[in-house]
């Protein structure tokens, strides 16, 4: 490594040699060039002051503790007696049904109806953060279904708004958690979206 | 352990909430502000592990996954309450153009570390940085995560992560500085 000029400083890096986290190549380079400038020292020092009242302040507010565990595993309770007592229906039909017409209306419908906001989102977002921020997929609501219906569904299945909605009506959900490859996990979350054709009209993976 | 959860193992869960209720809570907090919502909050991401631990890929550390479902879940929470992340985003911009008038002297660097000192002053400074900006910054300084774990959880490039917190270093100092001087 030749020696630095002053317009070579590692600034990028330096809060995260402070922290630690850089892999053993760029902490060398960092502790060399460290070792002849004194902007840099001076710069690291402020960071590592910073990281000292970030982590003193954080503690000022004690976390929930054992009653924040109290209730989780109360509500856990909640979910299961829940899930215990939905009665069991009888969805395949009404869901072959909606998901033959998902197939028609969603390939002519959804290009049309969300070209813009494809649009928008590949401006503020790009592709790479687009493909991170998780499995999305494309809905239309049944109008009469409820906010409370819609709500429940959503929380069962853990998915999200994250647009819309559309002129058409049509909202973009996110499903947290899962990865781009998890074909399973998508493919439930879809199943489920579809056994409830009184609450969701078309649903589809983008 | 999630694979435990994801067979509905509750104790799995409770000892997963003992290891890092803490750090979550923490992260929710600083961004939130509110102790209350922050509670709730941590509530619910830890639901979430406990329905979706099977959609764990496991590519990822189990934390950066949990803060990655805490980080959405803030983000809808500051939605509902009308600061709008993607508006943020946007306002990035601003806050770059802000950031970027004046460099800092070496001189203006002392008097910036000094101001340090005073938890208050540096509380508000904090407050002053963008969403995005105090995210990187909590992720780095509290949780001592690299920058690649950050792009993971805050869903966004590497380069954005180290373009944040350059820019938020800029603006603590400049509000510092100026703290500093009028005192």
């Amino acid at each position: 490594m030749t020696e630095k000029t002053p317009t070579e400083h590692p600034d990028e890096l330096l809060p995260w040699y402070v922290n630690a986290t850089l892999d053993e190549a760029d902490r060398k380079r960092v502790a060399r060039h460290l070792e002849q400038c004194a902007r840099c020292r001076a710069e690291i020092a402020f960071l590592s002051r910073l990281r000292e009242q970030i982590r003193e302040s954080s503690r000022d507010v004690p976390p929930p503790g054992e009653l924040g565990l109290r209730r989780l595993m109360r509500d856990v309770e909640g979910l299961e007696a829940a899930r215990k007592a939905r009665p069991r229906r009888a969805w395949h039909v009404p869901v072959l049904a909606a998901a033959a017409s998902v197939v028609l209306v969603v390939a002519v419908l959804v290009p049309y109806t969300l070209q813009r906001d494809a649009a928008v989102d590949m401006r503020l977002l790009g592709d790479e953060a687009v493909q991170e921020a998780g499995v999305l997929l494309q809905v239309e609501f049944v109008p009469a279904a409820s906010e409370a219906e819609i709500r429940a569904l959503l929380l069962e299945v853990g998915a999200v708004i994250v647009n819309g909605p559309s002129a058409a009506g049509v909202y973009r959900l996110r499903l947290e958690g899962v990865g781009g490859d998890d074909a399973a996990a998508v493919t439930r979350a879809l199943e489920r979206l579809r056994s409830r054709p009184d609450v969701v009209r078309h649903v589809a993976r983008e | 352990m999630l694979a435990r959860i994801a067979r509905g193992d509750k104790a799995a869960l409770e000892t997963l909430y003992h290891e890092c209720h803490a750090r979550v809570h923490a992260f929710v907090l600083k961004r939130v502000g509110d102790p209350v919502l922050a509670a709730e909050i941590l509530n619910d991401v830890m639901l979430t592990v406990w329905r979706q631990a099977d959609r764990f890929a496991g590519r990822s550390r189990a934390l950066t996954w949990i803060l990655g479902i805490a980080h959405n879940k803030v983000l809808d929470a500051l939605r509902r309450r009308g600061r709008d992340a993607a508006l943020e985003t946007l306002d990035e911009e601003r806050y770059a153009r802000e950031a970027g008038e004046g460099e800092n002297t070496e001189g203006d660097a002392a008097a910036a570390l000094a101001a340090l000192d005073d938890a208050a002053l540096l509380r508000t400074c904090l407050e002053g940085l963008s969403e995005a900006q105090r995210v990187v910054v909590h992720l780095a300084f509290f949780e001592d995560l690299g920058y690649a774990e950050i792009a993971e959880i805050a869903h966004c490039p590497v380069g954005t992560v180290k373009t944040r917190m350059h820019h938020a270093r800029k603006a603590l100092k400049r509000c510092l500085e100026r703290a500093s001087l009028s005192r």
